[in-house]
């Protein structure tokens, strides 16, 4: 029997350590701090500890918390855009936008990661101790499993058959060959595997059903770990774009490493007789490096794809198309500006974008349907800022059409035009993360649906024919119980049964 | 009955009492009781896995949901709703539409009369200067009547709005088709406008053949002057 070896293997204590212990014990002398042994230990003895320390449930437990708390941290605490995560201009704009709320403490928090909290080094430190928990868990269980399994306990103590909890016992009037004989095969008539145990006393066979279903416990906590595997996939390989804004006629690179370039077409927003939206089309041609490789008419639900970089309609509005001369005649920008924001009165919608020199320029409109606001139907304000100054170099109301000099630039505001925001994403993760929820799904279904079920049943001669006794250590659930009850209850028949006919046939 | 132990099973036979998983006999005999109830209940392990499952939808959810931090997202205003006093149904396609005589911005006289159009379908639209909608897609107007002057009237009505407010603009924005200031709203009440823009292509048989309510794109406003100069 494996037994001894499984308790060897169940010990948090590596075995070195204990024989050394033994050794310094039987020699009645060494190190008391047990310093002396720490630095005995071989590197493999030192990958034991570290294993051990792993698949310490109680170390398990921890992690799971902290992962927890920083979580709620995450949740908490406002977090900083992709897009500005990677921009540090835009990043120090977004920090402005909280600091009132979070005053002197929002460098140190932005420093601690607060904001950032998923992408940062102690949540993944967390999660990546977390993930290797759950691993040092599971390669731990895995042999234990395998065992009971493949090679179970075929053997009890008489006393188990009078204290499990569930039990049944009674006499038929045939022999225990016999009557062991009908156990067996009504066992396999009912799904069950038989492992006879040939030692005595009596005849003893140990029944079972969904032997594997407590694999589904290995299937459930890899599954944690693929779902993780994911995120960090998509995390360090992928990107998210939430505010992805094409005028329509503009064309626009996409970033992120890529040669992309998206352009709209077009935008049609179709409502239903109520006003209600009914859908809403962006007319999308995307080139890499130069060459157009995908066109389509992209709905909210009928995203473009291309090598993985999914272009989503989001959301749209109306930009400003500026263009934008500096000082040399050269033309630095001729694009829309989303005006995608409003400020807090909502009598002004407002966009931004930043010159090749760093020059953030602000547009300005009256919202729909606001008047006397000092910018007239046909005008947009704009205003210059260098690098973190919030008061403008240069500011100037400019009527559509009018080349004006602004700053060191001359700027015109050609029209107003529609644009379509879009979410691009690149997700590299999203398959492994849906693989994980497979492999939960079904570590989930073998764990509840597929309970293991075992019996260990021992049939003895006894003066008026056999003793036949049923055990079993498994929970009482009522569909088991019932089953155990229905097996005893028919088995006892079948012998009675058969005891009528060999009675009859003599 | 005889009780026997064989020399390969312990003396202890609790093992086999304690729980349904092997790991567990196998692994921790000495597991604390609160992890065994949990262990050992069928409500307890569902209500593991569910809370399992409630912290990875919140960390997906995390990971996905779109960012509500910054500035508050301007309202689309594609449609912009105008109360027009006395506004009665709009005419739709196969209708004929009200006649109207008004004055446009060069003080001319502007008569649509469905009973006399003399083979000129009309392309008749409500708009507003505030409406930034009907502003934008005004470019695409100009340029659209540029190219089917001669051949269909386009009519622009400003909804509510005087002379002043609507010459500012045209000129502003460089306008050169018919403008007609409806300070009283009496015409866009005839036509029963709710929202601006709002086109009617009117063919030249005096029958409305087209409604849009809203921002036409150019391809749009392509096809449809095409449908009626082809009819017309």
């Amino acid at each position: 029997m494996k037994q001894t070896d499984t308790q060897s293997a169940g010990s948090a204590q590596p075995p070195a350590a204990g024989r050394t212990g033994t050794a310094t014990a039987s020699r009645g002398s060494g190190a008391v701090d047990g310093l002396d042994d720490q630095a005995a230990l071989s590197p493999g003895q030192m990958l034991k500890q570290i294993y051990a320390f792993f698949y310490n449930k109680t170390v398990g437990l921890v992690l799971i918390l902290l992962a927890g708390l920083l979580g709620l941290l995450g949740a908490i605490f406002p977090q900083m855009p992709d897009s500005a995560r990677v921009d540090p201009q835009a990043a120090e704009q977004w920090l402005e936008q909280v600091r009132p709320v979070f005053g002197g403490w929002t460098g140190i928090l932005h420093t601690l990661g607060a904001f950032t909290m998923f992408t940062s080094v102690p949540f993944l430190v967390v999660m990546g101790l977390l993930a290797a928990s759950i691993l040092a868990c599971t390669v731990h269980r895995l042999p234990v499993i395998w065992r009971a399994a493949r090679h179970p306990r075929t053997r009890v103590t008489a006393r188990f058959f009078d204290r499990a909890r569930l039990r049944s016992h009674f006499t038929a009037p045939v022999s225990a060959a016999d009557a062991f004989e009908i156990v067996c095969a009504d066992a396999r008539r009912h799904r069950l595997r038989v492992i006879v145990d040939e030692r005595g006393p009596g005849h003893n066979a140990y029944l079972d059903r969904n032997y594997w279903a407590p694999f589904g416990t290995v299937f459930a906590h890899v599954a944690f770990v693929v779902v993780m595997a994911g995120f960090v996939v998509s995390s360090l390989t992928g990107f998210r774009d939430q505010q992805f804004t094409l005028t329509v006629g503009h064309p626009k690179d996409v970033g992120h490493g890529t040669a992309l370039t998206a352009q709209a077409n077009s935008f049609q927003d179709i409502y239903y007789e109520d006003g209600s939206p009914k859908d809403y089309v962006a007319d999308l041609t995307l080139l890499d490096a130069g060459r157009e490789v995908a066109s389509q008419q992209v709905r909210v639900n009928t995203p473009l794809s291309y090598q993985g970089v999914m272009f989503h309609q989001s959301y749209f509005g109306v930009s400003a198309v500026m263009r934008v001369v500096d000082a040399s005649g050269a033309q630095v920008l001729h694009d829309g500006v989303a005006l995608e924001w409003t400020t807090a009165d909502k009598i002004f919608n407002y966009g931004h974008t930043t010159l090749p020199d760093g020059t953030v320029m602000y547009v300005v409109e009256a919202a729909s349907g606001q008047v006397g606001t000092g910018i007239e139907p046909g005008q947009v304000r704009v205003e210059l800022y260098q690098g973190d100054a919030t008061t403008p170099s240069a500011e100037a109301i400019l009527d559509q059409g009018a080349p004006s000099v602004v700053g060191a630039y001359t700027l015109t505001f050609e029209r107003e035009q529609q644009f379509t925001g879009m979410i691009v994403r690149r997700d590299p993760g999203t398959l492994i993360v849906w693989v994980g929820f497979g492999l939960l799904v079904i570590g989930i279904c073998m764990t509840m649906f597929f309970r293991h079920r075992r019996i260990w049943v021992r049939v003895t001669e006894v003066d008026d024919g056999a003793l036949v006794q049923m055990a079993s250590p498994d929970r009482r659930d009522f569909g088991f119980s019932e089953f155990f009850t229905d097996m005893a209850v028919r088995l006892s028949g079948r012998m009675t049964r058969h005891a009528e006919r060999t009675a009859a046939d003599a | 009955m005889r009780d026997e132990v064989s020399e390969d099973i312990p003396a202890d036979d609790g093992d086999l009492l304690d729980s349904a998983d092997p790991a567990t006999r196998a692994d921790e005999p000495d597991e604390p009781a609160w992890r065994a109830g949990i262990r050992g209940s069928h409500f307890g392990q569902v209500a593991v896995v569910i809370v399992a499952a409630f912290a990875i939808a919140i960390a997906a959810w995390w990971a996905v949901k779109p960012d509500d931090a910054g500035p508050a997202q301007a309202e689309i205003a594609v449609v912009t709703e105008v109360d027009v006093e006395g506004a009665g149904s709009a005419p739709v396609a196969g209708q004929t539409p009200p006649a109207f005589t008004a004055t446009d911005l060069g003080s001319q006289e502007v008569v649509l009369d469905p009973q006399a159009m003399e083979g000129r379908p009309v392309w008749l639209m409500f708009v507003a200067t505030w409406c930034t909608g009907c502003r934008t897609e005004m470019p695409d107007v100009q340029a659209a009547a540029a190219e089917y002057g001669d051949d269909v009237e386009v009519i622009v009505v400003y909804v509510g709005e005087d002379a002043a407010a609507v010459s500012a603009y045209s000129e502003r924005v460089g306008n050169e088709f018919t403008q007609v200031p409806d300070r009283s709203q009496a015409i866009s009440a005839a036509y029963g406008i709710m929202g601006v823009p709002s086109h009617f292509f009117i063919g030249a048989d005096g029958v409305v053949q087209q409604v849009h309510v809203g921002l036409l794109t150019p391809a749009q406003m392509e096809e449809s002057l095409r449908a009626l100069t082809e009819i017309g």
